[in-house]
């Protein structure tokens, strides 16, 4: 009798299986082998350092060709068909070994690369932009434009991988002359990567440079080979040769409790006038001159490296602000001035770029869904000369821009809707863009994850908290 | 990363589901390295540390969009240096704070520059503490951290829940069977006598195919292996950061920082 109805179980479980893989290739082969969607897919688009799977046809390398529109329902199609397998679990306790295999009921996972910095080269045409989402550099024609049917345009090249050291990447500079590829690592790798110009896929960068814990934005002076790079975590600025590599030293720090450097994160150099403008976020801490604690875990550097002893208690938001300092500036040295107030609208602002010839300072104002243009010379409560803002811009959580001053275009890196789009430099008020680069399809949701240190369960609301 | 925000998402959604709501923008006064986030049922708010303000957030439960926090603890008395988690128990009533060598203890309704209550401190602790967890069933503190090297030195630690002072652990969860490489987010089940533990290895950076979710009881002691090993090892998880439980529907979620995603794992066995 129990011969049997193993048996019969035994059978029933065959069949069940055989219908669960006839409706999951249903799911899958009805739509063509290149709709793999779901648990499935999200499980293969982990960081492979190619291109991530969209079709199973190989794609020549394209001067920004664009997929077909695919419907999103092939994916939540695939999850339904798969959905039975875990309903089975409840049949009864598994043990140590079998549960420690099982798979998610459900995986919140954006498929689509998240744009967080952009920078053209007008050399070889070309525009980059760094994806904070699959952890890659991608390399698009300059000229590239996203049909809105489509679901996205290929890359000329993606550089992504473990090989790579590519991860929370915030900040880029194209050297202007090799092509150069300079991304800066903002979190989980205290590394500045650069590669060369035609790098693809899973390759070791062309150099390294140790950094500081938390970088995130970078400028060059190309007269003095001078690099800068912003320092979140410790509220610095650090300058280094141009060339620098391995664990060389900055040459020049600036940090302090009277800099303003307040959780900073853009950076633009102006070498006519001989300036620097940072964007800050508000959050700051005092810097320890004697004693303190050490406010976090990093390697430590030589001579001009970030001091990370803070004062207990010492902390405070003092709100978003563009300090303005000479560029040589070092050590304690306060702004020349500071742009701050209600009228300024800034509301974390990220990315910044100056035009010294036109006079004007273009700032990425993340939560504001703006980018907003200053006098150059602008102090203290001022509301910015123009804003680029509204629905028809396209413009959604922006964290990066570049000005392509050989074009006259202003291009943005949108993190909040898979998008990089490129303006008039002069466009303001809610205008079109000229053209956009997508990474995914028009209208599907950015989920702006990135690095999720943490999660919790609404239990009244039945919902989950996920903070970056 | 670029943006800090808190999105959240109903407990069904899963692939490139919409938030149902965001909390992000200036007056929120959040900062990214948000590596700790507690909900209260009970009073219906939640709270987040932010350590380049040195201060704890509270935000009401049902908070979106550019909303300032209900309260914050910051300022000279806080003592507080790089609160980078926390943990809250909602019945006593008591916020706590890990800062490596100490744990701070805030009443949960505190607001402003107020001092901590009670400060968990010294050698005998063995603290390091990255990440706390309460359990008022049982009446434990439990602290994950290490003193001198992640990979080998990071222990469980489990208190007494008001301890304070030069205290010694009750019980330590250490040593190779329990697979403990390094961890990250905590949280306790107090119906059942668990802990939960990210195990994402000994590196914060590239993927870690070792990783998993441990759960031991807060009754372990010593060189004992997980009870239970969620998401592997050799699974899905690839640098699991954040966990908390949806016991209602059996489920434990896991957020992974690799993989840029949030994991919801069935796993009745725990409940």
């Amino acid at each position: 009798m129990r011969n049997s109805h193993a048996q019969w179980v035994e059978k029933s479980l065959i069949g069940s299986l055989t219908i669960l893989l006839g409706a999951a290739s249903w799911v899958i082969f009805s739509n063509g082998p290149e709709r793999l969607g779901g648990i499935g897919q999200t499980a293969l688009r982990i960081h492979t350092g190619s291109p991530q799977l969209i079709s199973v046809e190989p794609y020549p390398e394209m001067e920004g060709a664009v997929c077909e529109w695919m419907p999103a329902s092939a994916s939540t199609s695939l999850v339904a068909a798969l959905r039975p397998a875990q309903t089975a679990l409840e049949t009864g306790p598994a043990s140590r070994e079998e549960a420690a295999k099982r798979e998610p009921l459900r995986v919140i996972r954006d498929s689509y690369a998240s744009f967080s910095s952009i920078a053209v080269d007008p050399v070889h045409n070309e525009v980059v932009v760094t994806d904070e989402n699959m952890f890659q550099i991608l390399v698009y024609d300059r000229l590239a434009n996203t049909p809105p049917t489509a679901t996205m345009t290929e890359p000329k090249r993606v550089i992504g991988g473990e090989r790579t050291k590519i991860e929370f990447q915030c900040g880029l500079y194209i050297d202007p002359s090799s092509g150069d590829i300079y991304a800066v690592n903002n979190d989980t790798v205290d590394t500045l990567v650069i590669f060369s110009r035609d790098a693809k896929g899973n390759v070791p960068p062309t150099r390294e440079l140790y950094t500081p814990h938390g970088t995130f934005g970078i400028a060059v002076d190309e007269e003095k080979q001078e690099m800068f790079l912003t320092v979140q975590h410790s509220n610095a600025v650090v300058v280094y040769p141009k060339a620098a590599k391995g664990e060389d030293s900055p040459i020049r720090l600036l940090q302090g409790n009277r800099t303003g450097l307040n959780d900073p994160h853009g950076i633009a150099v102006d070498t006519k006038n001989r300036l620097m403008y940072v964007t800050n976020h508000g959050s700051v801490r005092d810097v320890a001159t004697t004693g303190g604690e050490v406010g976090y875990s990093t390697w430590e550097g030589g001579e001009n490296w970030p001091s990370r002893q803070t004062v207990p208690g010492s902390g405070r938001n003092l709100g978003s602000s563009i300090s303005v300092y000479p560029l040589d500036a070092q050590g304690d040295t306060p702004p020349l001035r500071v742009i701050k107030g209600p009228k300024t609208q800034l509301n974390w602002p990220a990315g910044i770029a100056a035009d010294p010839e036109r006079g004007e300072l273009y700032v990425a104002n993340d939560a504001g869904d703006a980018i907003l243009v200053f006098a150059a010379d602008a102090r203290g409560d001022v509301a910015p000369i123009r804003i680029l803002q509204g629905p028809r811009t396209g413009i959604k959580n922006p964290t990066g821009l570049f000005l392509d001053t050989a074009n006259n275009e202003l291009w943005v890196s949108n993190f909040g809707n898979h998008s990089a789009t490129v303006y008039k430099l002069s466009a303001s008020g809610d205008t079109p863009p000229l053209r956009t680069i997508r990474s995914g399809p028009l209208d599907e949701p950015s989920l702006m994850i990135g690095n999720p240190g943490s999660v919790a369960y609404d239990t009244r609301r039945e919902e989950i908290l996920v903070p970056n | 990363m670029s943006h800090p925000q808190i999105a959240v998402f109903a407990r069904v959604a899963e692939g490139n589901s919409n938030p149902t709501r965001k909390i992000e923008g200036q007056k929120t006064l959040l900062g990214r390295t948000m590596h700790a986030i507690s909900y209260d049922g009970i009073h219906d708010e939640f709270y987040v540390p932010q350590p380049f303000a040195q201060s704890i957030l509270t935000f009401a439960g049902g908070s979106s969009g550019e909303t300032a926090p209900i309260r914050v603890i910051e300022g000279s008395r806080t003592q507080l240096s790089n609160p980078d988690q926390l943990a809250v128990d909602p019945v006593n009533n008591e916020i706590f704070v890990p800062e490596r060598t100490k744990v701070l203890v805030f009443p949960r309704s505190a607001n402003g520059n107020v001092a901590p209550i009670r400060v968990l401190e010294g050698p005998d602790t063995m603290l390091g503490a990255f990440a706390l967890a309460v359990d008022p069933v049982h009446n434990l503190l439990i602290a994950a951290g290490w003193q001198g090297q992640r990979e080998n030195g990071t222990k469980l630690l489990i208190f007494n829940r008001t301890d304070e002072g030069n205290t010694k652990p009750l019980r330590v969860i250490s040593g190779p069977k329990t697979g403990i490489t390094g961890t990250f987010g905590l949280r306790s089940y107090p119906p059942g006598g668990l802990i939960l533990v990210t195990m994402p290895g000994p590196d914060y950076s590239g993927s870690h195919d070792g990783s998993f979710v441990g759960v031991w009881s807060v009754e372990d002691n010593g060189d004992v292996p997980p009870r239970w090993t969620i998401g592997g090892p050799h699974g899905m998880l690839k640098q699991p950061r954040g966990v908390d439980l949806d016991p209602k529907n059996k489920t434990v979620i896991i957020s992974d920082k690799f993989l840029n995603a949030v994991l919801t794992y069935y796993f009745p066995e725990i409940f």
